[in-house]
């Protein structure tokens, strides 16, 4: 497929065109990709508000009514309940994972299993989470193309 | 945990540790009265023992998630209740004398660890089953 980029001045707005045969599952892919750069989500830390891809979040977690999303190497605040991020973004590839913490699926490296029938994710970036014994059921249901169930 | 889960996990538990009383009730019977007979009743005996072995887990038993720290303290109480339940039946039913206790005792300890061991295993394959399945998961969404 052959890749062409035009620059455009700031007044018009960008956009991504794909003229195809047929919408093949690359094409699909292509398209899921881009949308999933669109969507952002507003974090705050000591330097100031970041506009944050929703791709780029690793998991969610709530600590003392606060919830902080945790990027590659980075945390950042974000004015959202837990309950109401996991409700925004259920078809998403967000899964939660515990009581306190979502985690994006696609950032999850392997799962081993952990004590008591727990098993853990360990991230793309080194970090580990842990997946509690009562979503393990729900996990399987979203990897098999379902929601979750709470 | 909820209830059919623990159900159907102490059922697991049941039959592994039947299964490793049995082959420990042959070594140790072997080994200290390889001379002695039994009627049918014998066979009950490994039941009997797994059934008493699963009662303790109610120790470990909760509805929340337990910490690390939490779990480790529930695990000890777990196998000294174990053990005391087991050493106790076995010296009230006779089935054991004085000089085996310490091998009985060191028999338990080596079944509750293989039935961890095994319940791990089973965990394990769960884990590789739940990898295969993120993998196509994550084939079937972009990895950006």
């Amino acid at each position: 497929m052959k890749v062409e980029i035009d620059k455009i001045p700031l007044h018009k707005q960008e956009r991504v065109l794909i003229e195809c045969h047929i919408i093949s599952k690359e094409v699909s892919e292509i398209v899921h990709f881009v949308k999933s750069r669109q969507e952002n989500i507003e974090g705050y830390d000591e330097s100031g508000i970041h506009i944050i891809p929703l791709s780029d979040i690793y998991y969610v977690e709530s600590v003392d009514n606060r919830v902080y999303i945790y990027l590659k190497k980075s945390v950042c605040e974000i004015k959202m309940r837990l309950y109401e991020f996991e409700e925004v973004y259920s078809d998403k590839e967000f899964f939660r994972c515990s009581k306190d913490t979502i985690v994006n699926l696609m950032k999850i490296q392997f799962l081993k299993p952990a004590l008591n029938s727990r098993f853990s994710a360990v991230l793309t970036n080194g970090e580990t989470i842990i997946i509690s014994r009562k979503y393990v059921s729900d996990l399987k249901n979203k990897l098999r193309g379902g929601q979750n169930n709470e | 945990m909820n209830r059919i889960e623990y159900l159907k996990k102490t059922a697991l538990s049941f039959f592994i540790i039947v299964t490793f009383v049995n082959v420990a009730m042959g070594i140790l019977g072997l080994y200290f009265e390889g001379e002695k007979r039994f009627g049918y009743e014998a066979f009950f005996f490994p039941l009997i023992y797994g059934f008493l072995g699963v009662i303790p887990a109610i120790i470990s038993y909760s509805k929340k998630e337990l910490g690390l720290k939490q779990l480790v303290i529930r695990k000890i109480l777990q196998l000294i209740f174990l053990e005391t339940l087991l050493t106790g039946f076995a010296f009230v039913n006779s089935s054991i004398e004085k000089k085996v206790i310490i091998w009985f005792m060191i028999s338990v300890f080596i079944i509750s660890f293989f039935v961890h061991i095994v319940m791990w295993a089973l965990d394990s394959k769960a884990a590789k089953e739940l990898n295969l399945e993120l993998e196509e998961y994550q084939k079937s969404h972009i990895i950006p």
